[in-house]
């Protein structure tokens, strides 16, 4: 310790520390380099480092005419992480959409989701998603199976308890 | 030696002046031929150009392979048990019986909340004393509280939705009567059934080193010349700018796509990336990366002309952005709108996108062809102004 103290009282190391500062910051572009990029920086990737999903688009294959798919889509278009829901008329539309990455997740309903529903049956939609953006994806997925449970939960109102857990972050 | 250059020129004749402006202004084959030769040499006998470009691909591929896992598995949680009741114990027990959680037992919270403060606990679940009072009750009531970690916000959702589906297959399977859940989402991931981060981040992390290699050493070596003066040197002979330019990025632009190819062989055969796009439109993709990224170094280089300064531009332009605002870690979608904006700015921004692409999903030529358009049209931006900034003259 006092060793070090002595090596930074040293005159000549002090004076080289000095003129190193200068030689740094003498040249104005130096200067510049220094200072401003830290600060965009921070500005810039403190916004752009996000794990979460946000504006994602979901694509909505609907062969069901029944009221639950359709209440489902209503709930996934008013979610808050969803951009735009397309409504796609055929399998190939849906399998162009996720290939060029126009959305990361697709919700197929088959023709007897809202029969199975009513019929008090577990209604199965499939949900595809683009495996590329695995991470995003996966919390897609979750973020849907919370609207699927509320959807669920209200056409069963009666049998079910709407949530059985509170969460505290 | 701006003074010994401009004694040289005054003592040619106008005539030769002019003629010699001539010949610069042509562009000759054998002459570029030449430089390259020159430069590739220069590029081979530097040893710290071969360990850019060929060890710390492999030291960052195997980081980005191993070291980063967007993957959620074994999160650890604990579960307070706080009632002795028969239904709270099984509940307890479904908690210690899934794939997907760490759970550490516990009798009182107070034991749990430490170890979430430090950080050794993403949560923890609490089976209150009431439970079964709660449970029997006939108004629904809460049943259990999940306390989870805030700070990572997307464990923290992990854990708070895996908690529910817990506690409601606990529910259905409990009481064999209710009707099961009305609805159910059968999740399907295309390209990467498996669902391995590794296989979408190899791909973003070879678009990395390719940043790396094109911009970052370009804009290094070629500063490097102009600090040594061995630029004025070159700049002396005939040469025209656009053949000294030629000239020397040509070299890296080979190293580049050795650097793909071997990259490529890495995820292959040892992270286990399939490759299901076509070999061709990968080293397309690779080889039109490289004009923007080549252009990129080169006109810091140009600008800058220290080596200092270059490399704190090219890591602050280069390197962080192919990193952060090229959607290989973090979503675009999700980022502000005049993020998303500079992203477009970004040429890693499409190269990640196709790179993905051309491994995961196979050739998706509505992918490739736009964001080709886009990787091309920066490059020449970029080498427009490279082009401008260097002078065959020193006043500048």
């Amino acid at each position: 310790m006092r060793n070090l103290f002595h090596t930074f009282a040293n005159a000549r190391l002090r004076a080289q520390i000095v003129k190193e500062f200068f030689s740094t910051l003498r040249d104005p572009r130096s200067r510049l380099v220094v200072f401003a990029p830290p600060l965009i920086q921070l500005l810039v990737f403190a916004f752009a480092t996000t794990l979460e999903v946000r504006n994602a688009n979901i694509a909505v294959y609907n062969h069901d005419a029944g009221r639950w798919s359709y209440e489902m889509e209503a709930r996934v278009g008013k979610a808050e992480f969803v951009n735009k829901v397309h409504t796609v008329q055929s399998r190939d539309e849906l399998r162009g959409m996720i290939d060029r990455r126009q959305v990361i997740a697709a919700l197929e309903f088959p023709s007897d989701f809202s029969r199975d529903i009513a019929a008090a049956r577990t209604g199965t939609a499939q949900v595809i998603i683009d495996g590329r953006r695995s991470n995003a994806g996966q919390i897609t997925v979750g973020y849907l199976s919370v609207i699927a449970a509320d959807v669920g939960a209200t056409a069963r109102r009666d049998t079910q308890r709407t949530s059985p857990v509170v969460v505290r972050n | 030696m701006k003074n010994e250059t401009t004694n040289i020129r005054s003592g040619e004749t106008s005539r030769e002046q002019a003629d010699r402006e001539q010949a610069s202004h042509k562009f000759n084959w054998r002459r570029l031929v030449a430089l390259v030769r020159k430069e590739s040499l220069q590029a081979m006998r530097d040893p710290s150009t071969i360990l850019i470009a060929f060890v710390l691909p492999v030291v960052l591929l195997f980081l980005f392979a191993y070291a980063v896992s967007l993957d959620v598995r074994e999160v650890r949680i604990g579960v307070v048990l706080e009632s002795d009741a028969p239904s709270a114990q099984s509940l307890a027990a479904a908690f210690a019986g899934t794939r997907y959680l760490k759970v550490t037992p516990a009798r009182d919270r107070r034991e749990v909340a430490d170890l979430v403060v430090s950080g050794k606990l993403r949560g923890f679940v609490v089976i209150p004393q009431d439970f079964d009072s709660r449970l029997a009750s006939p108004i629904p009531q809460p049943l259990v509280q999940v306390i989870t970690d805030g700070s990572q916000p997307n464990t923290a959702n992990f854990v708070a939705s895996y908690a529910q589906g817990v506690v409601q297959n606990w529910g259905a399977g409990r009481s064999g009567s209710a009707p099961p859940a009305a609805i159910q989402l059968e999740p399907r991931y295309w390209f990467n059934a498996e669902l391995e981060s590794r296989r979408s981040l190899v791909p973003g992390a070879i678009a990395i080193v390719m940043t790396i290699i094109g911009t970052m050493l370009t804009a290094l070596v070629v500063a490097r010349e102009w600090e040594r003066g061995t630029m004025e040197a070159v700049l002396s002979t005939p040469a025209s700018v656009i053949e000294i330019l030629i000239g020397k990025l040509m070299p890296y632009f080979i190293l580049g796509m050795i650097a793909t190819l071997a990259s490529t062989a890495l995820a292959i055969f040892v992270f286990d990336v399939p490759l299901r796009g076509s070999l061709f439109a990968l080293l397309l993709l690779s080889a039109v990366f490289l004009i923007p990224a080549l252009g990129q170094g080169l006109l810091i280089s140009a600008v800058t002309k220290n080596q200092f300064l270059a490399s704190q531009i090219a890591l602050f332009s280069g390197f962080l952005p192919s990193f952060l605002l090229s959607g290989f870690l973090f979503e675009i979608d999700a980022m502000p709108t005049w993020i998303q904006a500079i992203t477009y700015l970004i040429p890693a921004r499409y190269f990640v996108s196709s790179l993905q692409t051309v491994f995961l999903a196979g050739d998706v030529w509505a992918v490739f062809w736009p964001n080709l358009a886009a990787m091309a049209s920066i490059g020449v931006f970029f080498f427009i102004i490279a082009k401008r900034k260097t002078r065959k003259n020193l006043e500048s």
